[in-house]
């Protein structure tokens, strides 16, 4: 028996393996080089882009909790044109897929933004961040509810023909509803989770640890949360899923593609350890060979299918 | 940058709450500049916490191949480096960040530690000695009490002049080390021309102003919690003139008036 085939289909997209990195925890593929460069991964997914340069919030901006960490970035970036001006050329030079995440305040901006990168034969794919807890218009309000969830998938839907992938919040009371609401628009593939909001006081100072009061959470603190909803999606729709949300084992990944996910997205887990794909690669090969299966394929949903 | 475990040789207690460790890290020691810092943990298995932790590099053997940290025990992630023995490995990623510039035409130059800010100031201050003999090296090293003031006799050796400052006054001046420094640059034999900080942020704010007040150059270094320490997640991001800027990759050395106190 020769290796396993960790080939996957997301969307349209042939992934080399069924590893990506968050949205938002890899930049845009530069600053881990030494560790874990483009060509590592299934498909790049790219720190969040919008049509203006967006400053993100004011510090501190993140904080530890247990066995997870808050974030309140602020979705910073350097606009649209800069991204394609700084980030493209570099990603370029790798054969690895690129998933551009797209973030808006309105959805025009949304559909600007896909409008322009459609144009850019680099780009393979779009990730739409309906639920970035972080920002006070835009973001998640976009992703609570089924109606503007659909509606935002439809824009940008009208102005593309590259496969779309919705994120989805977990910050809402029905997931399903929106994940079924956001495939009948249109949609081709789901990301889940964004971070859960939450937040952490300093007793000394008597006031919120974050310069922004709230931050999402992330890490393992959220996986059984994170796997318990593309479970529960996976069973609902159609389309192919991204499983994220504080996955930093060969167990965890194997976890979410059981569970019924295409492909898994590494975000809080490559902080702690920057090698962390590699090893999981490895790892999840190795599982299949000990488990007798030829293809990653195979074990797909296979808790439930 | 790399990525390694490296053996603990030796783990010091230097004073109540502070370590000095030593590891075997020599890609790390051959890379490393004064400045710059090493996101340290305790294992690769722990997730809680989970995290890694900054810390400036204090010194390097280059023939040995070993990088000595000090820390000083303040939550669960120091507390628990210091409970490691000689022999366990540390998950180190680094030399990451910006080192200190030797301000080139400076001659008398003025190094202002607070607390645990005096590590990476004695590597500035070792590597200053070797490369620009000729310069004038001065510590004010300020702290709160007599125990908290670590590594004189190194210091000592390096034949730094040490002006010492406690707020409690059990050692040295009492008060403030910037007034300390101000005294002996006024009343001193010759004023200083280049500042070089490293300590709590009320003490860099107000470097950063005599700086500007009597315009002298220098530099300053910044703390601020961590996540990749690689400048991907934008988490450790500070206010300056051109904006947010990450300590772990503009910084953590900044010039000084770049940075918005
Ligand atoms: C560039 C740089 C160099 C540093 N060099 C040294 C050094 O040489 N010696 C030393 O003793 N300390 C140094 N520090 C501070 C050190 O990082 C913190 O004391 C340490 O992270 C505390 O971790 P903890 O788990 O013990 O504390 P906890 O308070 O339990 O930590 C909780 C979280 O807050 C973060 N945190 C808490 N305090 C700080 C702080 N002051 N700066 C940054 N993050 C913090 C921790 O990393 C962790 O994510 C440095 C910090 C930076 C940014
Ligand atoms: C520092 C940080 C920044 C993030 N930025 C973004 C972002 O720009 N866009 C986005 O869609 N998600 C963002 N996320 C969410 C992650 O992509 C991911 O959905 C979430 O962190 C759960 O995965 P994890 O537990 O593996 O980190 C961010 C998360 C973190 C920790
Ligand atoms: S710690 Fe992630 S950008 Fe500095």
């Amino acid at each position: 028996m020769g290796e396993p085939r960790m080939a996957v289909n997301l969307a349209g997209l042939k992934l080399s393996n069924p590893l990506l990195p968050a949205s938002g925890t890899y930049g845009y593929g530069k600053e881990y080089l030494p560790f874990c460069g483009p060509e590592v991964w299934g498909a790049v997914v790219t720190k969040g882009v919008s049509l203006e340069r967006w400053p993100g919030n004011p510090p501190p901006r993140i904080y530890e909790t247990p066995a997870g960490m808050l974030n309140a970035i602020g979705l910073q970036n350097p606009g649209v044109q800069h991204f394609m001006e700084e980030a493209l050329p570099f990603l370029r030079q790798y054969q690895t897929p690129v998933i551009v995440n797209i973030v808006g305040k309105t959805i025009e901006e949304y559909a600007a933004v896909a409008e322009i990168l459609s144009e850019r034969s680099e780009v393979k794919a779009f990730e739409l961040n309906i639920s970035c807890p972080n920002v006070k218009e835009g973001g998640i309000a976009f992703g609570t509810c089924p109606e503007s969830a659909a509606a935002v998938t439809k824009a940008v839907r009208q102005v593309t023909n590259l496969p779309l992938i919705v994120k989805l919040s977990p910050n809402v009371t029905d997931i399903v509803a929106i994940a079924r609401s956001v495939e009948a628009a249109g949609a081709d593939g789901l990301s889940l989770i964004n971070t859960l909001l939450g937040m952490a006081i300093d007793v000394k100072k008597r006031q919120p640890v974050l310069a922004n009061t709230m931050g999402g959470l992330s890490g393992p603190a959220i996986k059984p949360v994170a796997l318990r909803m593309v479970w529960q999606v996976a069973q609902a729709v159609q389309i192919p899923i991204i499983g994220m949300g504080g996955i930093t084992s060969t167990q965890a990944a194997l976890e979410f593609i059981m569970a019924g996910a295409t492909a898994v997205a590494i975000g809080t887990g490559l902080f702690k350890d920057p090698r962390l794909p590699t090893k999981i690669i490895a790892g999840i090969k190795g599982f299949l060979v000990e488990e007798g299966f030829q293809d990653i394929n195979e074990i797909r949903g296979i808790t439930w299918r | 940058m790399v990525q390694t475990e490296a053996v603990m040789l030796e783990n010091q207690l230097l004073a109540p709450g502070y370590h000095l460790i030593r590891v075997a890290a020599p890609a790390i020691a051959r890379a490393a500049q004064p400045g710059q810092f090493l996101q340290v943990r305790r294992s690769l298995l722990t997730e809680d916490p989970l995290l890694s932790r900054p810390i400036s590099i204090y010194r390097v053997d280059q023939a040995r191949g070993e990088v000595s940290l000090i820390f000083r025990i303040v939550g669960r992630g120091t507390e628990l480096l210091a409970q490691a023995t000689v022999g366990d490995t540390l998950g180190l990623l680094g030399p990451a960040g910006t080192a200190f510039a030797k301000g080139e035409t400076a001659q008398r130059v003025a190094l202002i530690a607070g607390g645990i800010g005096m590590p990476p100031l004695y590597f500035f201050a070792h590597r200053l000695k070797e490369a620009a003999p000729q310069k004038d090296l001065t510590l004010f090293y300020g702290a709160a009490g007599a125990t908290d003031l670590l590594e004189l006799t190194a210091w000592q050796a390096l034949q730094v002049p040490v002006y010492t400052a406690t707020m409690d006054g059990s050692k040295g001046a009492q008060g403030l080390v910037t007034d300390l420094f101000m005294t002996e640059h006024q009343g001193g034999r010759q004023p200083f021309d280049y500042l070089v900080a490293c300590g709590p942020e009320p003490m860099l704010k107000a470097v950063a102003d005599l700086g500007k007040s009597l315009g002298i150059p220098g530099q300053v270094s910044l703390e601020a919690h961590m996540a990749c320490g690689v400048g991907a997640c934008l988490g450790c991001v500070c206010q300056t003139k051109q904006g947010y800027q990450r300590v772990c990759v503009e910084g953590p050395v900044f010039n000084l008036g770049e940075v918005t106190f």
